[in-house]
């Protein structure tokens, strides 16, 4: 079993090696060494390709999780592993493609789960530091005014994750057909009538939409809302997947196929090849849209990992996620309301409200 | 020109000078009521009182009820106010110093009406709108006696402020004999309702900003570069409507000249060493 799971090496001592967003190289942290992606895709080529096989092996062979795993196998949606690095059993989701052993800290990438078909074929790397997170996080609950005093500091803010999620890309076309009745009024005093003049238009337009890489969330665990007000991220940094930017975050492989996905990304596509086409009509007085026919061309699909750095927390038996843009920083989540705090604000507003508004009406 | 118990003949001579009309078989004393509002009581004590003032103060209160001013004169309240100060010699002192309150009933014009060095030194434009405020509302609730007597009372004040060098020219009120206007509780309580709305509003903001995720429904930014291609812009032209409004236009609205007669009142200067505030009560 120990082949089932790997974690990538530093050649000179042998330390863990953990992927570095600021440098965008592999850093050991014992002994201060740092490599490119491509040495290290280069050196553990061939051994991720025997652990991959090594997998595929054993579940074909044996349909099911044997050795140290044997006593999770029964459990749905749960996996055992290894630790290659102190020998510790890791119990991880079916999805979960890279990790950390709660033991030793060990970086590990789980063989197999992204290889081959399940190879994404992109990955943006992390930029911004855990540290980065942290202090985003800690600054996003200031200024909330309703957020109860206790949440932030009992919140742990220390258990915010790194995790590459996974998301299809979706290019496709959207042909518009869209009708509009328009209206031009002039107005112009002639002796002692005002003449108003409305002209009529049948107004048409016919367009074409192209859309790259629409992105959807392909993990069924990752909320969508989330996902998606985090967007966008900067495609200009896509790079080919490798599981050398893996190391020292969480990953998960997709669990939604690309078809459950399309009508999101269908929906996003229309509305917008709507709106971009209804905006080529101008020089009206009114405009009132009278019908539209949208076709959707989907085109392709590209599986990408992309960066979040997530912290879920708990309060008052509730859950909160918060998600972080690895890339941009740009920080969501939904906040508990202290509903003490909500009445004392609505109050104390309307009483100052209350005292101006008099003021105003006893002197004017 | 202490007396002011006018004969017949002067009221004759007025008539004749006036040419409109006559302020007719009337005996002109400090408070006259011709229009019949106040009962003889209510009178005769009013009209004592502002006896007692003018002679105290050597400035002239005066109140000059009538039901329609044009019976008396071609003109407006302002002109009645004038004619009658000017004919029957009101005011006290060299510069015949005093203050009058004009009303005609059936217009519901009023005019205070300030003449002399002093009368004019002591009844500022400004005064003269707090002392209209003073009884306006009275008047509006047909409270005649009630108005006429803090018109006197508060002419009374601005006389002896204004011997003291102190003119009324900036409202001080006295917080217990005039609280100032209050609101109703229908005005606090929609103050209140507008601040509710308010405040609701600002921490449904806030409410927002503690839940920002949220799903999109947009794609523009990845819409392809030089990705918008129309491939159709028609624009055809169906019909036109033709309207036509008459253009109506209404005649100047407001008093009897130009500039005055509002309902809130107005001051201007007159050509007989006074000055006015008039309106509609």
């Amino acid at each position: 079993m120990a082949d089932q799971i790997s974690n990538y090496q530093c050649p000179s001592c042998t330390g863990p090696l953990r992927f570095d967003g600021k440098t965008g190289r592999l850093q050991c942290d014992y002994c201060g060494s740092s490599f490119s992606v491509q040495e290290i895709e280069a050196l553990y080529q061939e051994k991720d390709e025997a652990a991959a096989q090594a997998m595929e092996n054993t579940v074909s062979a044996e349909g099911e999780w044997s050795g140290a795993s044997a006593s999770w196998a029964g459990e749905e949606g749960l996996r055992a592993y290894n630790c290659p690095s102190c020998g510790a059993e890791l119990i991880c989701d079916e999805t979960t493609a890279a990790t950390s052993c709660p033991y030793c800290g060990n970086p590990s990438i789980v063989p197999g789960q992204l290889s081959d078909m399940l190879r994404p074929d992109y990955v943006i790397p992390f930029k911004l530091s855990k540290e980065e997170a942290k202090a985003a996080l800690k600054n996003y609950y200031r200024g909330k005014k309703l957020l109860p005093r206790a949440f932030s500091d009992q919140n742990h803010i220390e258990e915010i994750k790194g995790v590459y999620v996974p998301f299809w890309l979706f290019d496709g076309k959207a042909d518009a057909d869209m009708q509009f009745q328009g209206t031009r009024v002039t107005s112009m005093p002639q002796g002692n009538a005002m003449v108003t003049t409305t002209d009529f238009f049948r107004i048409l337009r016919s367009g074409t939409v192209s859309f790259e890489k629409i992105p959807v969330d392909a993990s069924s665990k990752m909320p969508d809302a989330h996902m998606d007000a985090i967007e966008p991220y900067d495609y200009s940094e896509l790079k080919p997947f490798s599981n050398a930017y893996l190391p020292g975050f969480l990953a998960d492989k997709y669990d939604v196929e690309p078809e459950a996905c399309y009508a999101r990304a269908d929906e996003r596509a229309e509305n917008t090849a709507v709106d971009l086409v209804s905006r080529t009509v101008s020089g009206y007085s009114s405009v009132v849209p009278q019908g539209r026919q949208v076709h959707i061309r989907r085109g392709r699909v590209s599986y990408a990992l992309l960066p979040v750095w997530m912290l879920s927390t708990r309060w008052n038996g509730k859950s909160y996620l918060f998600a972080m843009n690895g890339q941009t920083g740009k920080l969501i989540g939904d906040l508990p309301v202290s509903s003490g705090r909500a009445f004392a604000w609505f109050a104390g507003l309307t009483a100052a409200f209350t005292a101006l508004l008099s003021v105003i009406m006893y002197f004017f | 020109m202490k007396k002011l118990w006018i004969s017949l003949l002067l009221a004759l001579a007025l008539l004749l000078s006036l040419g409109a009309g006559a302020f007719a078989e009337a005996r002109l004393e400090y408070v006259t009521d011709e229009a019949g509002i106040l009962s003889e009581d209510t009178r005769r004590e009013l009209n004592e009182r502002a006896r007692q003032i003018s002679e105290d103060t050597g400035c002239g209160v005066y109140v000059v009820v009538v039901k329609d001013c044009r019976d008396y004169v071609n003109g407006g309240i302002e002109t009645f106010a004038e004619e009658v100060f000017e004919e029957y010699g009101l005011g006290y002192g060299s510069t015949h110093d005093g203050v009058m309150l004009a009303m005609s009933m059936s217009e519901r014009d009023y005019d205070i009406y300030a003449h002399g060095d002093f009368g004019n030194y002591a009844f500022t434009d400004y005064g003269k709108e707090q002392l209209a405020e003073s009884f306006l509302d009275n008047f509006r609730r047909n409270d005649w006696a009630g108005g006429f007597r803090d018109f006197v009372d508060n002419s009374e004040d601005m006389i002896r402020r204004a011997k003291n060098g102190d003119p009324v020219d900036q409202w001080i009120p006295d917080p217990v004999q005039d609280p100032g206007p209050s609101l109703s509780a229908g005005e606090l309580g929609l103050s209140a309702l507008i601040a509710a709305v308010f405040g609701g509003t600002m921490v449904g903001g806030m409410k927002r900003q503690m839940k920002t995720a949220v799903r999109q429904t947009r794609a523009e930014n990845y819409v392809a570069q030089g990705g918008v291609k129309l491939s159709r812009q028609d624009d055809q032209f169906v019909n036109r409507t033709v309207s036509r409004q008459v253009i109506r236009r209404d005649p100047p609205s407001g008093g009897s000249r130009p500039g005055g007669g509002h309902y809130g009142g107005t001051t201007i200067s007159g050509s007989h060493g006074g000055s006015h505030h008039s309106g509609k009560f």
